[in-house]
């Protein structure tokens, strides 16, 4: 069985990509050490922060809240939060709130939950059926991902947050990537990064990935080591998803070929540089919400018009919304 | 040797097997080792562990389904 490289007692993992295995107390130093190290290179916090870390109850984004909370200890400008999105998925969320709640209150992290029911007009399973009531052509995450963005830059605002922390990580932000060049969206590449929203455009809370460089599978040994690896529970639109065969394929190389989601955020990195300076526009502010948008409705705004949750003002033209 | 399995928050498995580690086994099971952490009583144990019989392993996904 293999051995910590730091010190020779059995190891629970091995980091193919730089050859060396790690027992449990020296990943966790491993791990600290490289989001410290994260933090730092892309100057994620400043000494006074309120800090909101968007949590759904999985893995990703409960190591998230376990580790800003512990590092918050260090800092003592920082204040820490939590805020969760309920989106009214049956069989799914309430699992994943328990799990939420449970630890919010052992690890004394105030916390806000806002859904979609209040908030949209209706649950995503709600959205979802009525979307194809209509005819729409859109996957349960694309409706996800539009109200779930516009929710949490709302109540984060609302908070009073300087910062919003996601618990993306290495393999989350490759899989957008490649999602984009797949679809051609280039725009929203411009929109990739470790650190993202416009810090100066008063409707932005700035989000920061603290996991950025740090692959899916150690936040796993990460939640597990600490205890707190939540129930496993699927989401029952997870596998309707492009990025659910596309992880696999990633995985599949990288399994094969170690080392290969780093050399893709390299090449994601490069390009975001360049086209940031090349399509990194400002944004503008929704005519209808006041959220921000990149043209003059928000998306989340044309979604609610199209499913009839929201009655378009007079002077909007429905026709307009790209589908 | 006969070993018993599961993958996290499913059912239970008898296999016998002829594998010599455990990650030979996940490959024998189609369980790619970027994608399951395999572990024996909520302890993680790294793919080069030796397989032993009456071993109960879990194998947790790392792919969550949200």
């Amino acid at each position: 069985m293999a051995k910590c490289s730091v010190c020779g007692k059995p190891a629970v993992y091995v980091a193919k990509y730089e050859g060396k295995a790690y027992c449990p107390e020296h990943f966790l130093e491993w791990f600290d050490k490289r989001v410290r190290k994260t933090i730092r290179k892309y100057k994620m916090f400043g000494k006074k922060e309120h800090i909101v870390v968007a949590v759904s109850g999985g893995k990703d984004s409960l190591a998230a809240m376990h580790y800003m909370k512990q590092l918050s200890k260090r800092v003592p400008g920082w204040e820490v939060e939590a805020l969760l999105i309920d989106e009214g998925i049956q069989g799914y969320r309430p699992t994943t709130i328990r799990d939420f709640k449970k630890w919010a209150e052992e690890w004394e992290v105030p916390y806000r939950i806002v859904s979609f029911k209040e908030e949209i007009g209706a649950t995503l399973d709600e959205i979802v059926m009525k979307g194809r009531e209509l005819g729409l052509p859109y996957q349960p995450c694309s409706y996800c991902g539009v109200f779930r963005r516009y929710l949490l830059n709302k109540a984060a605002k609302e908070m009073g947050a300087t910062v919003l922390v996601t618990g993306h990580n290495l393999d989350d932000e490759i899989q957008t990537f490649l999602m984009n060049i797949m679809r051609h969206d280039i725009d929203r590449l411009a929109r990739l990064g470790p650190v993202t929203g416009v810090s100066e455009h008063e409707g932005f809370v700035r989000r920061v990935k603290i996991f950025y460089d740090i692959p899916e599978k150690e936040v796993v040994v990460y939640s597990m080591i600490n205890g707190f690896f939540p129930e496993f529970v699927e989401c029952p639109y997870a596998r309707l998803g492009f990025r659910w065969d596309l992880r696999h394929y990633i995985n599949l190389l990288e399994e094969k070929y170690p080392g290969t989601k780093f050399m893709i955020q390299k090449s994601l990195l490069d390009i975001v540089e360049v086209l940031k300076k090349e399509r990194g526009g400002r944004p503008k502010k929704c005519k209808i919400c006041g959220e921000p948008a990149t043209g003059d409705v928000c998306r989340a705004c044309e979604l609610r018009i199209l499913l009839g949750l929201m009655e378009p003002p007079k002077w909007f033209d429905v026709k307009s919304i790209k589908i | 040797m006969r070993i018993r399995w599961r993958v996290l928050g499913g059912e239970w498995k008898e296999t016998e097997t002829d594998a010599k580690t455990v990650g030979e086994f996940m490959r024998q099971q189609g369980l790619s080792i970027e994608e399951y952490l395999p572990s024996i009583n909520g302890k993680l144990i790294t793919e080069d562990a030796e397989m032993r019989e009456g071993m109960e392993i879990t194998f947790v996904p790392v792919v969550s389904g949200g």
